[in-house]
């Protein structure tokens, strides 16, 4: 009985065999190494962030600490008159405010369809940042389908096309979208085809990458099974991959959806149109109603949007995270 | 081999039509589900084409600039103005953009023994003799005199399509090599080289113009050009404070631009690890601490991280902290859901495990839960990295600063698309290494190429 | 027509899978290839479908060269020479009459075939197919949601719809319940004798060999150690395929035995192979 608590009371480890004594000695060293890796990282990280964070507080316009204090005072002063004008601004009522300036005019932008009815100003450019979303979606995820199988080792091979294909996709993707839709809104004029065609290169880039990944998991076995019954390989990629691929293909599509009715926002502010734009106009003049009124449009687009994916998603390929899509954007 | 269909004979036929209606009968939606479906895609795109006016945009868009714009981007332009002067004589005025030195020799542009100017394109069988009076052009060998008055400038008569008579001036085109217009006062010259120009050096530096063999031996063994430093240092100084491409400047801008993504992701990530434990339902067995904080993440994220640049942009004006804020505030929510998703997919029976020998909560979840989605959760936090350096480049553009805005007024001069090209050239390189960077950690964290 | 291969090897790098094999099969004949794993048998067959190319050597199926076959001539081939496999093969998420008709794409117009349309001519003879092998009740389901033997009766039918001089058929019976496997092997008996297709089949137990094949193949290390009737099958030739073990003793017949000894289980399998006889229409 005395040994066994003598035992219990000891740290594993003494009164080992050569053997074990070896591995303990062993594992102590590696633990030591390991530290002092971590101790390293962790001291190059803070420096890093340290100097990062000094970096960019002398590289803004305004100091963090100065401004901080301003922060809450614009929180302050930007309130709009009463809680009402906020729904006058979203739906294009008179105000009661009207001093004939910019900032309570929300009747003349109003969209007429008929004489008497209208479509809200905000509302009618929200629609078109939505559609831009829909459309660079729909066009981007077309071409990326059929670029992914040339992308795709197990159906092209490890050649040239899919290098090629690949290098293409991965320009696409990277290409900063703010700069095609720069040189398009020169040649074009403004207008929203700028931003179609900026996020649908990027939705090409970075569905064809997910696409590919999807298609090089697929199982090849009914493609062995077509190309035994003599199938070529359009058929067999038609019977084989696409049937197994298309409900992740749609999963990541609507992803993207989601993805690009915030890019086509973001796109728009820059020189695209559409509630973007409209957005930045109204926070850059202090128009308090205008803005909240579009927070709110835009809040409840983007989670209606988001829930209506997400419950399609889970109907197409059941209770699977795919937020994975997002990091890809 | 035939291609018929192995036969059946009629009887048969009936049978199976009868027996089996379902296989030769199928549902509306199954034989016109995939037409109805293209059919309305094809439709709504149509729509969209009228809706945003796709053709009139492309009819009255300025092809012609673009493919200038175009060429911009991997050559360059010297645009000189060919005055004539009262005396008879020809002078040259540079633009601002200042691709040569004054003074300089330059072989395309040289003067003639008559006062005027002899311009190049490529050969001396495309070439312009400039005189106040007379202009000789010069396409593939032949002259054509352009005769200059007070009130025209005229071209002769059987000219070949590279010479354009508009109106009271001519316009000559030599191609890529450039063109001229001959004006009643002066000829501007627009003559186009490969590459960038002063690219290293602008025209002030004491490098400028001199080849790639002289510059290295000059930056190891050559004397120094200012006893007070180095060659090599002195290289850099001037390679950095180059006024035509600023690259000091946007080094400086691109790094603002990395900056706020990475510590916009950094304090997302620090702030959302914690959070998630709250929101998780399996950690936190307490509801209305799981909803609240959901439907803050929720709130985080479904506002724009537009909505947040700008904002912030209103409050600290610009610069990155405002992209910091924006990047930080919309991933806390994003990650804070991915987070809690992960958590409450744990594997139940390591926490068991760690709790069956009677640690607290807080080692629990330190020993029986954070092994488990450490690697998840960091490397969805690169995921996250890689996308917002993408996104802080458009964050920028809007108001917050850096690489994007600098991008956005390099594009609004209509003139510096290869300043534009260059910072393109610096993001691809960029966003390649990150991914690079990020592939790698991530492999070594979870072992092989995950997803 | 008489299929020949001459001289046959296949080498993956260092490794002879296939050694220089010289066999001959006139039309219609059922033939079983037997050996252990890893003795080559499935590259044999592969290669005959062309799903792996041969070393060297050359194939011959009447005057036509088949190792020389490329593009639309080799899917010819492939169609003319349909494939079975251990795994089935079939695409899981297509219902089955879609893959069964899946064995016509060679015969059919690309395009049509890419938007998924099919003739009832095509719809008629795949559910006769499906019929003849008595699993029509499932035409409309998912190819995944089908049990093992379902699926392989699947592929069968498909095949059949390929309208093929021979039949290769590479383990059919190995993921097979011993019931599934006499249907299945009744099924391609079937076909041998009512349309006089050439039957090439892997078979990793003896007796099945020995049952339903006229001709035996037995393979060890890539050659091919013996050929010729089941009866002349002797325990001697057994040893020199399958080696002997450590003890130096022959290998026991019944260890490699899948037959259906239980009274129950063949009076199923009696009816089941009963009902392909009786409904068999389709023919060629």
């Amino acid at each position: 009985m005395a040994t066994i608590s003598e035992q219990n009371n000891r740290v594993p480890g003494g009164g080992l065999g050569p053997a074990a004594s070896m591995v303990m000695q062993h594992y102590r060293q590696q633990l030591r190494t390991r530290r002092v890796y971590t101790a390293i990282a962790i001291v190059v990280f803070l420096f890093v962030l340290g100097a990062s964070l000094n970096f960019a507080n002398d590289a803004n316009s305004g100091k963090f600490f100065e401004r901080l204090p301003y922060l809450f005072d614009f929180i302050k002063n930007f309130v709009p008159d009463s809680p009402m004008e906020i729904f006058r601004a979203m739906f294009d009522l008179p105000s009661p405010y009207a001093d004939g300036s910019l900032k309570y005019n929300y009747t003349s932008d109003r969209v007429y369809i008929t004489e008497t009815l209208y479509i809200p100003h905000f509302l009618y450019q929200l629609v078109i940042t939505i559609n831009i979303a829909l459309v660079s979606t729909i066009i981007g995820a077309a071409i990326a389908f059929v670029l992914c199988f040339f992308a795709s080792t197990n159906l092209v091979g490890a050649g040239a096309t899919r290098f090629v294909v690949r290098r293409i996709m991965e320009v696409m993707r990277a290409f900063p979208e703010i700069v095609i839709a720069g040189l398009l809104t020169a040649i074009l004029s403004i207008g929203p085809i700028a931003a179609i065609i900026a996020i649908t290169v990027h939705t090409i880039g970075a569905l064809g990458k997910l696409f590919f990944e999807v298609v090089e998991n697929s199982d090849m076995k009914p493609d062995e099974g077509l190309r035994a019954a003599g199938a070529s390989w359009v058929e067999r990629v038609r019977f084989a991959i696409v049937p197994q691929v298309l409900p992740n293909f749609v999963s990541y599509m609507l992803l993207r959806a989601e993805i690009n009715v915030r890019a086509s926002t973001i796109i728009g502010a820059v020189g695209g149109g559409g509630i973007g734009e409209v957005f930045r106009l109204a926070i850059g003049r202090d128009h308090a109603a205008k803005t909240y009124a579009i927070i709110i449009l835009l809040l409840i687009s983007i989670v209606a949007i988001d829930q209506f994916s997400a419950w399609l998603r889970r109907r197409l390929i059941g209770n699977q995270s795919f937020e994975f899509g997002r990091g890809e954007a | 081999m035939t291609t018929s269909v192995p036969s059946i004979n009629a009887a048969d036929r009936e049978r199976l039509r009868v027996a089996y209606p379902e296989v030769f009968h199928r549902s509306f939606l199954q034989r016109y589900g995939l037409l109805i479906g293209s059919g309305t895609v094809f439709l709504y795109l149509a729509i969209c084409f009228f809706a945003f006016n796709v053709g009139p945009a492309f009819m009255q868009g300025q092809w012609d600039r673009a493919s200038i714009y175009i060429q911009d981007w991997y050559s360059w332009r010297a645009q000189p103005r060919l005055r004539y002067e009262d005396d008879g004589s020809v002078r040259v005025q540079w633009s601002n953009r200042g691709q040569y030195a004054e003074g300089a020799d330059i072989f395309w542009l040289q003067p003639t023994q008559n006062r005027g100017y002899k311009v190049t394109y490529g050969s001396d069988a495309n070439r312009l003799d400039v005189t106040p009076t007379q202009v000789d052009v010069y396409v593939n060998g032949t002259a054509y005199p352009v005769t200059i008055t007070e009130d025209a400038a005229t071209a002769p008569a059987g000219a070949p399509s590279a010479i354009v008579q508009d109106g009271n001036k001519v316009i000559v085109h030599y191609g890529f090599a450039g063109q001229a217009e001959i004006r009643t006062s002066q000829v501007y010259v627009q003559r186009r080289f490969l590459g960038w120009a002063n690219f290293l050096f602008d025209t002030r530096s004491e490098f400028w113009g001199k080849g790639w063999g002289e510059l290295i031996s000059l930056a190891t063994v050559g004397d120094r050009l200012d006893p007070a430093r180095a060659n090599i240092s002195h290289m850099w100084g001037d390679f950095l404070e180059n006024t035509v491409w600023q690259h000091a400047d946007i080094f400086s801008k691109l790094a603002q631009t990395l900056v706020m993504a990475f510590v916009g992701t950094l304090f997302g990530t620090l702030l959302a690890f914690p959070f998630a434990f709250i929101a998780a339902r399996n950690i936190t067995p307490n509801r209305a601490a799981n909803w609240l904080m959901k439907r803050s993440f929720d709130f985080l994220r479904s506002i724009d991280m537009l909505i947040w640049a700008l904002f912030f942009t209103r409050s600290f004006g610009p610069g990155p902290i405002p992209g910091i804020a924006a990047i930080f505030f919309t991933d806390t929510g994003a990650l804070g859901k991915v987070y809690a998703e992960a958590l409450e997919n744990v594997d139940d029976k390591q926490r068991e495990g760690v709790k069956s020998v009677g640690a607290n909560p807080v080692i629990v979840n330190r020993f029986g839960v954070v092994p488990q989605v450490l690697p998840v959760f960091i490397s969805q936090s690169l995921y996250f990295w890689e996308s917002n350096t993408r996104s802080a480049t458009v964050i920028g553009a809007v108001g917050a600063g850096g690489i994007g805005l600098k991008l956005l007024e390099a594009m609004g001069t209509n003139a510096d698309w290869d300043k534009v090209a260059y910072m393109v050239l610096l993001i691809l390189m960029v966003v390649f290494l990150f991914d690079a960077m990020s592939n790698a950690i991530r492999s070594r964290l979870i072992g092989g190429p995950s997803h | 027509m008489t299929f020949e291969l001459r001289n046959i090897t296949r080498r993956f790098g260092d490794r002879v899978a296939v050694n220089s094999v010289n066999v001959e099969i006139p039309q219609g004949q059922m033939v079983g290839v037997i050996g252990r794993s890893g003795a080559g048998k499935s590259t044999l067959l592969r290669m005959i479908n062309r799903l792996q190319e041969p070393s060297s050597g050359s194939m011959h199926f009447g005057d036509i060269e088949v190792s020389s076959l490329k593009g639309a001539s080799l899917r010819n081939w492939q169609r003319d020479c349909a494939m079975i496999f251990q795994q089935f093969n079939l695409v899981p998420r297509l219902d089955v009459l879609t893959n069964v008709m899946l064995g016509r794409l060679n015969h059919r117009s690309t395009v049509l075939s890419l938007l998924n349309i099919f003739s009832d001519d095509e719809r008629l003879a795949a559910i006769a197919a499906l019929e003849r092998l008595g699993i029509e009740q499932t035409a409309l389901q998912r190819a995944g949601t089908l049990s093992g033997g379902q699926q392989q009766r699947v592929a069968i039918a498909r095949a059949l719809m390929q309208a093929p001089k021979m039949l290769l058929a590479d383990e059919p019976i190995a993921s097979l319940d011993p019931l599934n496997a006499k249907i299945v092997m009744d099924a391609l008996r079937d076909i041998n004798e009512r349309e006089g297709i050439t039957v090439v089949t892997n078979l990793h137990t003896l007796d099945t060999a020995r049952s339903y094949c006229e001709r035996i193949i037995g393979m060890a290390h890539g050659n091919v150690v013996f050929d010729g009737t089941p009866a002349e099958l002797t325990a001697a030739a057994v040893q020199e395929i399958y080696g002997s073990d450590r003890d130096g003793a022959g290998i026991d017949e019944t260890m490699t035995s899948t037959s259906i000894n239980i009274p129950a289980a063949q009076v199923a399998a009696g009816t089941q192979s009963g009902g392909i006889s009786t409904l068999a229409s389709a023919s060629a």
